[in-house]
């Protein structure tokens, strides 16, 4: 990974690889940067933007099929705050894209980490708890998470390969991954 | 008179909705449909804050209020981000 | 990072029989670390043989690694998974540490404080008895089946009567509870006196100060109208480190510890500062950075500085420690501990910001003296400060669940898991590493953090990247020092054991 600001040069590169990041300083103080959605889902978009909105005013729109238009205002209306702004942005963006990947990645891993960490932290409820429940005959017998269900009613193909028909696999049997680099 | 421009695949109308409910006493606000999303006009009411202060706040509300609801729609593993 | 480790070929990969693994550059060496916290040093020309998929069953490389759980044919993987789960069990219980505000007021003001003071009039800043009553009754709620009252303000002996009210209260309701159950007061020492010391050592409160080196620096950080604040804590250290005597406590193991907060004058001056604590029978030297909460922000200017002179203050004063190490005293950095009980020993000491999960929420939580009850102690600072996003609930009205379920203590527990943040992951000390979510939230907006932007990131790379540095050397003499301060030596006489045991 490079260690050099991702706004390095940004509009040099948007001339030779329009498909990247273009960053444009506006007049008043403000500055827009496009984004390409295949390299930036829009769920990163939004969770950069939304870091952002207790210091900038920011405003989201679209500049082209795919393309996502993000203009950033300071605040404080100083033009070199928002081009530091600008920057932390896209340092963002980039944190917030890998992290949905990550997460999508190793789900199993966060979600048993988490529910061990919360579980072990409330404990069980107690009895009031239990009696305040609202569990009736309608809901009795609800299973969400198909507990009752037998392996061959949930795994059972439907004509043709299904979206979940393998068995989870425990973390023995996953293969290895390329050694990773380090930092 | 200040226009903003809600598309409608970043911004949804509800959000939008909430936003120009939000800031109603603070200036004079009008909203209409248009082919790819939402324009809100923006007028200063008379000794009260100004217009772009106002466009810009009912514009981070809006964007706020859209990452949360889209978040609270998506599946679990999305919460991992 | 170094990208010159490995000449890339046109596809790089691994051997079929490597678990995964990280890798970083310390001294010429390549550092290895494996998902279970294993390390070992191989040079760059056993890495680049690595990335070229290659391994030869018969090497010495092999044996190697083999030794220490890096081919994955010979993983015991029963002992491993036994191992992990033992290292992680401070998940499987709730907060062990329960931080009581007894009040804002405080008689100093210090340059870096981040407890958001108040004058000594503002009485309305004092804990009533009944918010007191209440955060025990939760704190004695909690799965850990240890219990951590700490007492902080403000100054803590300001609010002497509380304090005494809440031990009273603690001791007799935890019969009903039955934890082991223990108290710490951090205090400037400046209020204490005979009748206070009395109850205070009598009920086995542990007592720990702030020295920020020797006199002229500590009272210039630390201001008492009227008075030396460096003299009164020394004098106060003294007495009581001489009433543990007294009780025939062993005094290597009972005394009064004291915290450092380093600023930019402190870093000038790594040795004195060793020795002004190791003069006042210090054992464990604390190196803690300056952080970005209260009062610290607004005299951010004057007292703040570059991580990177952080790095070179730490390597010292270290160096120094160890040193003195050699020629017979017994001192160690704490830091330098809390790491190195992971690497060497495979075992969490369960400090809350360095570890993964981090503790906020589920490992402690902080009581004010207005009732709010926070993921931590830091949260609560930036609520003084007009942020109120780890706030999660109220001791007159919460339950001990309620609070353990609050979606903030959720949001922290996803955004502290280390392994899967990026950067972390990729990261060869990130079984070993851990960075508060409040931390990143306050300098970088986000509860996840930019880790290359992160000053507390790159305060914990530098630690561990001297650590390293250290066991690569493999001096016998270093590493003996570096192991024994893996040593935990249980401090029993401050645990009102419960009544059950």
């Amino acid at each position: 990974m490079s260690d050099s600001s991702p706004n390095d040069g940004a509009l040099d590169r948007a001339e030779r690889d329009p498909g990247s990041v273009a960053t444009t300083a506006l007049g008043d103080g403000a500055v827009q940067i496009d984004f390409d959605e295949a390299y930036y889902p829009k769920d990163a978009i939004y969770g950069a933007a939304y870091v952002f909105i207790d210091r900038c005013y920011v405003h989201l729109d679209r500049a082209g099929d795919r393309r996502v238009r993000v203009t950033l205002r300071s605040k404080t209306g100083a033009p070199l705050d928002t081009q530091a702004l600008a920057g932390e942005l896209q340092n963002e963006l980039l944190c917030q894209a890998w992290r949905l990947s990550i997460a999508a990645e190793n789900r199993q891993l966060i979600e048993s980490i988490a529910a061990r960490a919360l579980g072990g932290a409330a404990g069980p409820p107690g009895l009031d708890e239990l009696l305040a429940m609202d569990i009736d005959e309608a809901s009795a017998f609800e299973d969400p998470l198909g507990i009752a269900m037998s392996w061959e009613e949930k795994y059972k193909k439907k004509g043709g390969a299904t979206d979940d028909a393998a068995p989870e696999k425990s973390p023995a049997d996953e293969p290895a991954s390329d050694a990773e680099k380090g930092s | 008179m200040i226009q903003i421009r809600f598309h409608e695949e970043l911004y949804d109308a509800l959000s939008i909705d909430e936003a120009v409910k939000t800031y109603e006493p603070y200036a004079k606000l009008t909203a209409h449909r248009e082919a790819g999303g939402t324009i809100v006009h923006v007028e200063a009411l008379e000794g009260g804050a100004d217009e772009p202060l106002i466009a810009a706040e009912l514009g981070n509300f809006a964007l706020g209020r859209a990452v949360e609801r889209s978040r609270a729609q998506t599946p679990t593993a999305k919460e991992g981000t | 990072m170094s990208t010159s480790l490995i000449t890339l070929g046109s596809k790089p990969s691994a051997p079929p029989d490597l678990v995964p693994i990280r890798f970083r550059d310390v001294g010429g060496d390549v550092l290895l670390t494996g998902p279970w916290g294993d390390w070992i040093f191989v040079s760059q020309a056993e890495l680049a043989t690595l990335a070229r998929g290659k391994l030869d069953p018969s090497s010495d490389l092999f044996a190697r690694l083999a030794d220490k759980n890096f081919i994955r044919s010979k993983v015991d993987v029963d002992k491993v998974a036994t191992a992990m789960r033992e290292k992680k069990r401070f998940l499987d219980y709730g907060p062990i540490l329960h931080m009581m505000i007894v009040t804002l007021r405080c008689n100093e003001t210090c340059v870096y404080c981040h407890a958001s003071r108040a004058d000594m009039d503002a009485v309305h800043t004092d804990m009533t008895p009944e918010i007191a009553e209440r955060s025990v009754d939760l704190a004695l709620q909690s799965t850990s089946p240890s219990v951590t009252i700490e007492f902080q303000g403000g100054e803590p002996l300001v609010a002497f009567p509380i304090v005494k009210h809440i031990v009273n209260y603690a001791l007799q309701r935890n019969r009903a509870y039955g934890k082991d159950l223990g108290f710490t007061m951090v205090s400037n020492l400046a209020l204490m006196d005979d009748e206070k010391m009395k109850f205070l050592v009598g009920n086995k409160v542990q007592i720990c100060t702030s020295i920020d080196g020797p006199e002229p620096l500590h009272n210039k950080q630390r201001v008492l109208v009227g008075g030396s604040a460096y003299f009164e804590s020394a004098r106060w250290i003294e007495r009581i480190n001489k009433a543990y005597i007294d009780l025939g406590l062993d005094p290597t193991l009972y005394h009064v510890e004291a915290l450092l907060t380093t600023t930019r004058d402190t870093l000038k001056r790594p040795r004195e500062i060793v020795d002004t604590l190791l003069s006042l029978g210090c054992r464990a030297i604390f190196l803690r950075p300056v952080d970005p909460f209260g009062f610290a922000e607004k005299t951010r200017s004057k007292i703040e500085y570059d991580r990177a002179e952080y790095r070179e203050f730490y390597r010292t004063a270290v160096d120094y420690i160890l040193d003195l190490n050699k020629r017979g005293e017994q001192v160690l950095e704490r830091y330098a501990a809390i790491f190195l009980t992971k690497i060497l020993r495979g075992e969490d000491p369960n400090f809350m910001d360095i570890r993964s999960p981090g503790g906020s929420g589920i490992g402690a939580l902080a009581y004010n003296y207005d009732g709010k009850i926070f993921t931590s102690d830091e949260g609560r600072m930036m609520y003084e400060t007009g942020d109120d996003s780890f706030v999660i609930g109220d001791a007159r009205t919460a339950t001990y669940r309620g609070l353990m379920k609050h979606e903030t203590i959720r949001a922290l527990v996803l955004a502290s898991i280390r392994e899967v943040q990026p950067d972390c992951v990729s990261c060869a000390y990130v079984p070993y590493c851990g960075v508060q979510a409040e931390h990143n939230h306050r300098t970088q907006g986000t509860i996840f953090g930019r880790m290359r932007e992160s000053t507390l990131c790159m305060v914990h790379k530098g630690i561990q990247d001297y650590l390293f540095e250290k066991l690569r050397e493999n001096d016998p003499s270093t590493v003996e020092i570096l192991r024994r301060w893996t040593t935990v030596r249980e401090r029993t006489h401050f645990v009102h054991a419960s009544a059950a045991s």
